[in-house]
């Protein structure tokens, strides 16, 4: 009982150290150009977001600003998950291993943050970046 | 278990806002007792309607296809801003009691006509959070192996709900303790704002649904402005602003022209429903001076 509750008082503390380690580990691979490498790239490039159990995989992505462009949420934990951005304006719930399609509109340069509703505390981070 | 005390009181926290503010109404008005089995009608069918789109979720039924579905929660946003903007207005119309009204038939009918409408409020106020809740909970239950891990879920449940329902008693608190008018000035504020981010929650799956292949002009996607640094929509009072009050850390200029549309035909009604019923008013009274004629 004393841990759940230090758990649910200090989730941020724990969980962004959680998020720190697993930083260090998983640095998001980035292409020649700087920028993240989308998983395909037919026409509008796409981004694939893997979440596990509050992990977000990779914590970083680097796309182009003022490109349209989309993402891929999969729930590859063992629980549900609900990956959203009020800054990217998505939302979408996510079973065990279900994915979703999402849109995203043109980006001003910027940083845009994205996080598992069901466990709160890990943000990702999302760098649009105009091509040089 | 801190994971499902917080996914159950943060989903549950819009519906209760909704119901506690009906609910306190109907407590404090002559006559519209009656409304609270609409709302224990509309929870009901919220419950069915929360299962029934937790089942899509989880892939058990397949009723809705993915466009369709998408379509369905813009038409389910609408719906209950549209229907919350209604409630606002019939509150407004309505003073202390509704029982004068009920006794003429054609403002029965209006009244039976209203009290679908808080029944169809209730049901997608619970019946879309509570899918995700749901679907949620299930997926937590599947994990479950000890007694002591079923034990600490349905508490967990149970104090999420809780923490939940403290608005709903402070909502009936502050019925009880301000004045009416100023408990409706509040809450009618709260109810609108409610209104305007549901809104713009489907005005936003539209943009990035089926606008998504037009090219609208470009200052429709600029930021407007950026206060993530202060307030961002990652933290806990971020979230909840965003989906009760329409807060966002760096609208768009298509936020910006929903929340304004949005914004102009509230007002407008409202606007005409005031000069509608000073007009209703003065032909009365003067039709009940001089009987005859």
């Amino acid at each position: 009982m004393k841990t759940t509750f230090t758990r649910l008082f200090f989730p941020l503390v724990t969980l962004a150290a959680a998020a720190s380690v697993t930083w260090a580990a998983d640095v998001p691979a980035l292409g020649p150009d700087g920028f993240s490498l989308p998983m395909s790239d037919s026409g509008v490039p796409t981004y694939l977001i893997e979440m596990k159990d509050g992990q977000l995989i990779p914590p970083q992505l680097v796309v182009p600003a003022k490109t349209r462009f989309r993402i891929v949420a999969r729930n590859i934990g063992s629980k549900p998950a609900e990956f959203e951005s009020n800054q990217l304006r998505l939302e979408k719930v996510l079973f065990m291993g279900a994915e979703a399609y999402m849109n995203v509109t043109p980006l001003d340069a910027g940083s845009y943050d994205y996080f598992d509703e069901f466990s709160p505390g890990v943000d990702g981070k999302l760098i649009a970046k105009p091509r040089s | 278990m801190g994971q499902i005390i917080f996914v159950v009181a943060r989903e549950s926290i819009e519906a209760l806002l909704i119901i506690g503010i009906l609910f306190a109404w109907m407590s404090s008005r002559e006559g519209a007792e009656k409304g609270k089995h609409w709302i224990y009608a509309g929870v009901l069918a919220g419950l069915g309607l929360a299962t029934l789109l937790a089942l899509t979720l989880v892939g058990v039924t397949h009723f809705l296809g993915g466009e369709a579905r998408s379509w369905f929660e813009i038409g389910m946003l609408t719906l209950a801003s549209t229907l919350i903007v209604q409630m606002v207005m019939w509150m407004r119309s309505h003073g202390r009691t509704l029982k004068k009204e009920m006794e003429n038939r054609l403002d029965r009918d209006l009244s039976a006509a209203n009290w679908w409408g808080v029944f169809f409020l209730v049901t997608i106020a619970v019946g879309r959070e509570g899918s995700e809740t749901a679907m949620f909970l299930y997926g937590s239950f599947l994990q479950l192996a000890t007694w002591a891990s079923y034990a600490s879920f349905f508490g967990a449940v149970a104090i999420g709900l809780a923490i939940a329902m403290v608005l709903f008693y402070l909502l009936q608190l502050g019925n009880r303790f301000i004045s009416w008018k100023w408990f409706f000035r509040i809450t009618e504020i709260m109810l609108l704002f409610l209104g305007a981010s549901l809104f713009l929650t489907a005005s936003e799956k539209l943009l990035n649904g089926y606008l998504s292949n037009v090219d609208l002009p470009a200052w429709f996607y600029s930021s407007v402005w950026n206060t993530s640094h202060i307030l961002s929509e990652s933290s806990l009072i971020g979230d909840l602003l965003a989906s009760l009050f329409a807060y966002r850390s760096r609208p768009i200029g298509w936020d910006l022209v929903t929340v304004a549309v949005f914004a102009l035909v509230v007002w407008r009604l409202l606007a005409w429903q005031s000069t509608r019923q000073a007009q209703q008013t003065r032909p009365q009274t003067q039709a009940a001076a001089n009987p005859g004629g």
